[in-house]
């Protein structure tokens, strides 16, 4: 009987691959039963312990020891209901620790110095057949659907927090969209069902403010408001407006072999110059795509960008400069409660406003491994190597037009858990 | 920038259209690139219950006896190991799935199984299976024993499957 069973499991094996997303469409959605209302405070704690250098580890007369600890805790706290009819709504926010240590303050200081505040906060209405509507200061298509990055093992890799031990100007900028600079706009995302194993999404922020009441606090529209479409302020200049994300995804396995492939677009406009001089930007328009390919535990892909933008957070690209453009590539595999990867990406954007500068040049690879304890609770090991060049760009001061250090390194290794609940 | 999106502004209305087409499904939040989903620790600690639920035991479909939810990658696990043997019916709100009885060919005996997925959390033991054996003894079918470890086995076949759709369907 079990050899019976076990050959028809390995035929099973060849045979589910083949419809995956018609096949999905039969499955029950495991969400709160209709009528309910269900609350929820989930959470994260994060610890780890490592060691770092840097090329800029010894500037300016001071000196960095290797080694340090790090963490952070998050809370998820939210809710989330089903109508008789099947339309779907709730709510959900996170909240992030400042990380406060104020150099020369005591060991309490430190604590008490320590805030919450609120990094997401989203709404969402849906149902099923039509999709759901987010809308607050929340994840976008680009960041939902973002492929081939290869963050799930250890913390993330360089969009994890071991690069938190490195010193800010040593280390790459990861390039790629989960990170606040689109998340953290006050938007409303449309993301659509499943069909024929394709889903897409779009979004649209008006400016980049994020859930506030006070529409950023200015008293007319010379600047400072959040409704700027043009300002005297120079901080208003590289402000983007009208900020648009759409994405489509396709997932589906071919005789085994699982395939998503995600890509689109993310653009925004930008507060004109009201007749200051400032630094001119140009639209934001930016193509990217991602794919990965799974088959057996070991999946590998990667992921490309390229259009007018400037430097890690999807800033807005100067008049004149070339545009950007970031790749990744990345591997992983999974067997049991193991999980082992690496990512290696390359960056390339206009980094200097300042005419004398080249163009920012940086890399990053990691390697990390993770133990699954029990589900929630995992254990990794990471290290990462990172390097920034920029012709005429002092990254130890942020001088133009010198060529000391500009060329920096950076690497740390750490071990940690990570808990959620 | 916004004019020369009109092309894919007719693109997402026509996709619109079509996602509401028969052969939709849901997408869930942890099938996206979610911050309480990425990260090194699948899962949560306790689960997906919540704090709290309020509604439920005035939940017309509860009255039924026909709302709980089950775990959707146990449920999928599940179907696809007992897929070879045909179904005789499958409640996907109280998580129970029963076979009809099947024959292996050339064979003097014949099984039946049935699968409850236990709750709406991923976990070992949220699955649990029964086999029944019945042997063909002077053109009666007679029950017999099932084999010691059949049935951990197949209940380690679904807990495998379930964790591979549940990798597959993490965000990459």
């Amino acid at each position: 009987m079990r050899k019976l069973m076990l050959a028809s499991f390995a035929a099973l094996g060849l045979s589910t691959g083949m419809a995956d997303a018609a096949y999905l469409a039969t499955v029950p959605a495991a969400t709160t039963t209709p009528g309910t209302l269900t609350v929820r405070l989930n959470g994260r704690f994060v610890w780890y312990a490592g060691v770092a250098s840097s090329s800029l580890d010894n500037f300016g007369g001071g000196k960095l020891a290797p080694q340090s600890m790090q963490g952070y805790v998050r809370l998820y706290p939210g809710f989330e209901g089903v109508l008789q009819n099947g339309m779907k709504y709730g709510a959900l926010l996170e909240f992030r620790q400042n990380y406060a240590s104020p150099v020369g303050a005591s060991v309490g200081g430190n604590t008490t110095a320590s805030t919450l505040y609120v990094r997401r906060a989203t709404g969402y209405i849906g149902s099923d057949q039509l999709g759901t509507f987010r809308f607050g200061q929340t994840d976008g298509p680009a960041t939902l659907f973002l492929t081939g990055t290869f963050e799930g093992f250890d913390d993330g890799g360089w969009n994890g927090d071991m690069p938190g031990f490195i010193p800010g100007n040593a280390a790459p900028g990861y390039p790629f969209p989960s990170q606040s600079a689109l998340y953290g706009s006050n938007k409303v995302v449309y993301l659509s069902p499943s069909f024929y194993g394709f889903d897409f999404g779009v979004s649209y922020a008006p400016n980049t403010s994020a859930l506030e009441n006070n529409g950023g606090g200015c008293t007319t529209g010379a600047g400072g408001c959040d409704r700027q479409s043009s300002s005297v302020l120079a901080s208003d200049i590289g402000r983007k407006t009208n900020m648009i994300e759409a994405q489509i995804r396709y997932r589906g396995t071919f005789s085994g072999v699982g395939v998503q492939v995600a890509g689109g677009y993310i653009g925004a406009g930008y507060v004109k110059n009201g007749g200051i001089v400032a630094t001119n930007f140009k639209n934001q328009d930016i193509l990217n795509l991602g794919a990965t390919i799974r088959y057996a535990g070991f999946s590998f892909g990667g992921n490309v960008q390229n259009g007018s933008y400037n430097g890690s957070g999807f800033g807005l690209k100067p008049v004149g400069q070339p545009n950007a453009t970031a790749w990744i590539a990345g591997a992983q595999y999974q067997t049991g409660a193991i999980t082992v990867g690496s990512h290696y990406f390359r960056s390339y954007t206009g980094g200097s406003t300042a005419a004398t500068t080249g163009m920012r040049n940086e890399s990053g690879v990691a390697v990390g491994a993770t133990y699954q304890l029990t589900p929630g609770v995992s254990l990794f090991a990471s290290y990462i190597y990172g390097q920034r060049h920029e012709s005429g760009f002092d990254f130890g001061t942020g001088a133009t037009g010198t060529n000391v250090r500009n060329n920096v390194q950076a690497q740390a290794f750490g071990v940690g858990t990570l808990m959620n609940w | 920038m916004i004019s020369s999106l009109r092309p894919a502004y007719a693109l997402l209305a026509a996709m619109v259209v079509l996602s509401a087409c028969a052969n939709s499904r849901p997408v869930q939040d942890d099938e996206y690139n979610d911050p309480r989903y990425s990260g090194a620790a699948r899962g949560v600690a306790f689960g997906d219950a919540g704090l709290f639920s309020i509604g439920q035991k005035n939940s017309g479909q509860q009255d039924q006896g026909g709302a709980l939810g089950v775990n959707a990658y146990l449920w999928r696990g599940t179907l696809d190991t007992l897929s070879f043997m045909p179904l005789a019916s499958a409640d996907p709100f109280g998580g129970v799935i029963i076979t009809d009885w099947y024959q292996p060919a050339s064979s003097g005996e014949r099984f039946k199984a049935t699968a409850y997925i236990l709750g709406r959390q991923l976990r070992a033991d949220g699955v649990k299976v029964s086999i029944f054996r019945q042997v063909l003894q002077g053109g009666q079918w007679v029950d017999a024993p099932v084999s010691p470890g059949v049935v951990s086995e197949i209940e380690n076949k679904v807990l495998a499957r379930a964790r591979e759709l549940r990798a597959q369907s993490a965000g990459g």
